[in-house]
């Protein structure tokens, strides 16, 4: 049931990025679109490949979190402003690539990749922690959660963080999909689309309202 | 069923599991509300001081429009009081029964109203040279300071003497005559409050950066009465100076000296900054 409502969870951001897609356009809000609607294809991938033959799941899983990493490094490299904050999710990138394609290419009997997944869980908290501190060290940015890519940031690091201990485990349960472990994946999944929902039906930030006004006579 | 697997003691997998996931969600909670709260604790304090310097910045407009309008009453009061009159006397000498009277009175009546004319030419040339002083207008600021200095010391009150070491280029006109202001209203205080019986006034530069010193034995203030007296609502000319500076972009500091027997005032003005002012103009 949860996992249904997950499911449903990750349509409706798409849904609500195609209502308010005025409002959506820039700040690479783009690029998580982009990744609720491949996550909603996976999905249904991933029954398809399960019935044809279940060891394709650890290629198809590793193919899944390398796409799915790459559309949030994405998005975090065009968040970061600071031009020398932009080269740590460039050289977390390649550590990652070296990382998941020596799994890949691995014979691995597994049918959960588990060191690609943790190492991409660790990456966003990491490169949220960043972009959470350079908002509040921002002067310009005045009221944080009154921006679009706050919230974003927000769901994917409690979705990771939370999700962190499970991925590193998941290679060990005998049917990932079936276990009931992955019932806080689905939790935390739906938190995840709910806060992106926030984010794509928040109006626009406007800086010039966010920033405190110094001098009101000269306006 | 999760709690019978995480409490189930051959499930150590699941006990790291579960409060793994709740430790980290507690960091993130923790550490998504501790960035809330710093920045409303963040914009509660620029609230503060931008409220302060809007405060400060009130006072100072106020300062100076009571200047300006004490000035213009001065102005006001010095024409109607004595160029008025000086003028109205002038007119009785050279009334229309003038042509009357006999030669001698005539010529004595001209004579007086001439006089009288020449009184009041000299009045409005004192009233325009306290708008502007001729000699800072013609020969600069180190003419008019010393010009200013040998007046004090002329009356013989105090003695008074002034001493610019590295003066060769003029600055701007207009930015001399606010330096020259802010001398006069320290000097001004100085005489009415400290009880001085001597002011020494240097002027020297260094690398980018004017300076000017005076020196006195009298009742002075220090950094920190100035700032009291800036944020009250008393202290008009001292706010007036330092409206004054804030054109400038310069500052003023004052302190008693280290033996502890004179008082000493530092005005600091940045070369460049007076440059960048007139190019702006």
């Amino acid at each position: 049931m949860l996992r249904e409502i997950a499911y449903l969870s990750e349509i409706l951001s798409v849904v609500f990025f195609l209502c308010f897609f005025k409002r959506n356009r820039g700040e690479g809000l783009w690029i998580i679109f982009l990744s609720c609607v491949f996550s909603i294809v996976a999905e249904l991938a991933a029954v398809v490949i399960a019935k044809v033959h279940q060891t394709y799941m650890f290629y198809f899983w590793a193919s899944y979190t390398i796409v799915e990493y790459s559309l949030f490094a994405l998005f975090f490299f065009f968040a970061f402003k600071n031009k020398k904050t932009k080269y740590i999710p460039l050289i977390g990138t390649l550590l990652f690539y070296s990382i998941v394609f020596i799994t890949f290419y691995q014979k691995n009997t597994k049918a959960f990749d588990s060191l690609s997944a943790s190492m991409e869980a660790i990456l966003m908290i990491i490169y949220s922690i960043i972009f959470l501190y350079s908002q509040i060290t921002n002067s310009e940015v005045i009221y944080v959660y009154n921006t679009k890519r706050f919230w974003i940031v927000i769901a994917i690091f409690v979705y990771f963080s939370s999700t962190l201990f499970l991925f590193l485990f998941a290679a060990d349960f005998i049917n990932p999909q079936s276990s009931s472990y992955w019932i806080i994946n689905n939790l935390f999944e739906i938190l995840k689309n709910t806060l992106f929902c926030i984010s794509f039906a928040m109006k626009k930030n406007d800086s010039k309202q966010n920033s405190i006004n110094y001098n009101p006579d000269l306006l | 069923m999760i709690f019978l697997e995480a409490t189930n003691p051959g499930s150590n997998v699941s006990l790291v599991l579960y409060f793994g996931t709740i430790g980290m969600l507690a960091l993130t909670i923790g550490l998504i509300v501790f960035i809330i709260f710093h920045q409303r604790k963040v914009i509660r304090y620029q609230m503060r001081l931008q409220r302060m310097e809007q405060d400060q910045q009130k006072l100072l407009l106020n300062a100076s429009i009571r200047l300006q309008e004490e000035e213009r009453q001065r102005i006001a009061a010095d024409l109607h009081d004595d160029a008025g009159p000086l003028l109205a006397t002038a007119r009785l000498y050279l009334n229309e029964n003038l042509v009357n009277l006999d030669k001698t009175t005539q010529l004595q009546s001209i004579y007086n109203a001439k006089q009288i004319i020449d009184d009041t030419i000299q009045l409005i040339r004192n009233i325009s040279h306290s708008l502007m002083p001729p000699t800072l207008k013609n020969f600069g600021l180190e003419s008019a300071v010393n010009d200013l200095f040998q007046k004090i010391s002329g009356s013989g009150s105090m003695n008074a003497s002034s001493r610019f070491h590295d003066y060769r280029e003029r600055l701007q006109a207009e930015n001399e005559l606010i330096i020259f202001r802010v001398i006069q209203e320290l000097v001004n205080n100085i005489l009415k409050h400290s009880n001085a019986s001597f002011i020494h006034l240097t002027q020297n530069t260094s690398g980018e950066k004017f300076f000017i010193r005076l020196h006195h034995d009298g009742r002075g203030i220090t950094q920190n009465d100035f700032n009291k007296l800036n944020k009250s609502n008393v202290g008009l000319g001292l706010k007036n100076i330092q409206s004054r500076l804030k054109v400038l972009h310069g500052k003023i500091f004052f302190e008693k000296d280290m033996s502890q027997t004179y008082y000493k005032v530092t005005i600091e003005l940045i070369k460049d900054e007076e440059d960048k002012l007139s190019e702006q103009e």
